[in-house]
């Protein structure tokens, strides 16, 4: 009994040691190392599980397929007659805003990723990508894919590598703005892996399913404008001082093979 | 030179468990990719080898998979190592034989004592939704222990042919 408990000490004084060299970064270039082997072995299974998940989308009946043809094609015309008046109303945004001397474009630098693989916890709400330290990345980073629609941020930060909180994690919280006529702002919250939740919106604000949803700016680092995604449900109690919403990520959150990641966002103005 | 060529050995296991165990996250279908390969295969050679060697082999294995996580540096490898440790012990000193129950007990309440330890560790930094977490958590214990019963029936099925009595 005593020779077990000197062992279980011993051990947890080993592990302590380690930690505390870890702390110490003085294990960082074998962490690197090891990181690095890691990284390059979880490479090509990652590519497999993608090339396994695009296989399944392309066996697909055919009639759905035709379907969904004709269905993009609609959503494509559509798509040309709103450019044409998102064209003419943004003329007349720029106007009115030379008119009164506010100008607030921004600009942001941004470096893109692969994907090589998820982190092993139980709810798998992190990513890891190929560029860290090095590439200029650094915490709280926003990550985006496609046009500017985000899907996470950075949560570490290591030499080669990073890992990226999505946006359905529990702990991942960003401002963000209905696209509604109050342009509704809230608190775009992760559901443990299961969805993403908008809250905070106020009482008084009317949103509705299909609304657009994008980042509005407030949080840190995270620029105003990209695509978090669309209103599904809206929940409202007449008796709590603020509603919430369901978010429908327009990204596929469980399938995502390359992303950017905005590592700078200046300000311009002009005049 | 025998004991260097065993730590390198060691090192090199450890290695293929953890990319073992990040190949089948990737590609298993969930809920399968809840399976916990490392476990199943440091129960199975905790029951084989018998020896206090495995909880350095799972130090070593977890310390790479912190390198790998989300969650603080030192989660797995306290909670790991700690419970490797405590399932050598229950094998050497309650389930000494090598059957099927001992391998299905000393799973199922390893992984219950990891992830007890894990998720104590974790409240500090985050806050869960406790049925999805059990029910992750459900998944890993019941596909990990199966895959451990069936390396266990298969180690010993082979183990059992490459006897001398059995190959003239």
């Amino acid at each position: 009994m005593v020779q077990k408990r000197k062992t279980f000490f011993a051990i947890l004084i080993i592990i302590g040691f380690v930690i505390g060299l870890h702390i110490l970064r003085v294990l960082t270039p074998i962490e690197n190392i090891f990181s690095s082997i890691l990284q390059w072995t979880s490479r090509p299974f990652n590519s497999f599980a993608a090339y396994l998940h695009t296989r399944k989308e392309v066996n697909t009946d055919i009639d759905q397929m035709i379907q969904e043809i004709l269905s993009l094609k609609q959503s494509f015309k559509q798509n040309e007659v709103d450019a044409v008046a998102l064209r003419l109303l943004k003329e007349e945004n720029e106007e009115l805003r030379k008119q009164l001397t506010f100008f607030s474009s921004h600009n942001f630098e941004h470096i893109g990723a692969d994907v090589i693989g998820r982190t092993v916890d139980p709810l798998g709400t992190t990513i890891i990508i190929n560029r860290g330290i090095q590439d200029g990345i650094s915490k709280d980073n926003p990550v985006v894919v496609g046009n500017g629609i985000l899907i996470g941020s950075i949560l570490k930060v290591d030499k080669h590598s990073s890992i990226v909180r999505l946006i359905n994690d529990n702990n991942s919280k960003i401002g963000a703005t209905i696209m509604n006529n109050e342009k509704s702002i809230g608190l775009i919250e992760g559901g443990y892996g299961l969805g993403v939740r908008m809250n905070f919106i106020p009482q008084n604000e009317i949103i509705s399913p299909g609304d657009t949803v994008i980042t509005s700016g407030l949080t840190t680092g995270v620029p105003r404008g990209l695509i978090i995604g669309k209103v599904e449900v809206v929940e409202k109690h007449p008796y709590e001082p603020f509603q919430q919403a369901v978010i429908n990520s327009t990204a596929d959150l469980a399938h995502i093979t390359a992303v950017s990641v905005i590592t700078q966002v200046f300000i311009e103005s002009e005049g | 030179m025998k004991k260097i060529i065993d730590v390198l050995l060691s090192i090199f296991l450890s290695f293929l468990l953890v990319i073992l165990h990040i190949a089948f996250l990737n590609i298993l279908p969930s809920p399968l990719n809840a399976l916990n390969t490392i476990f199943s295969i440091i129960v199975l050679l905790i029951i084989v080898t018998n020896s206090g060697k495995v909880v350095w082999i799972s130090f070593f294995v977890y310390f790479l998979l912190d390198i790998y996580s989300s969650t603080p540096f030192g989660t797995n490898l306290f909670a790991g190592t700690l419970t490797t440790l405590v399932i050598y012990w229950f094998h050497k000193d309650i389930f000494t034989n090598q059957s099927l129950l001992s391998t299905f007990v000393i799973t199922a309440a390893g992984l219950v004592v990891f992830r007890l330890m894990y998720t104590c560790i974790n409240l500090f930094y985050k806050d869960f939704l406790w049925s999805d977490l059990f029910i992750a958590y459900g998944w890993e214990i019941v596909c990990t222990v199966i895959v451990a019963l069936i390396l266990h029936t298969l180690f010993f099925i082979i183990s059992k042919k490459m006897r001398p009595s059995f190959i003239k």
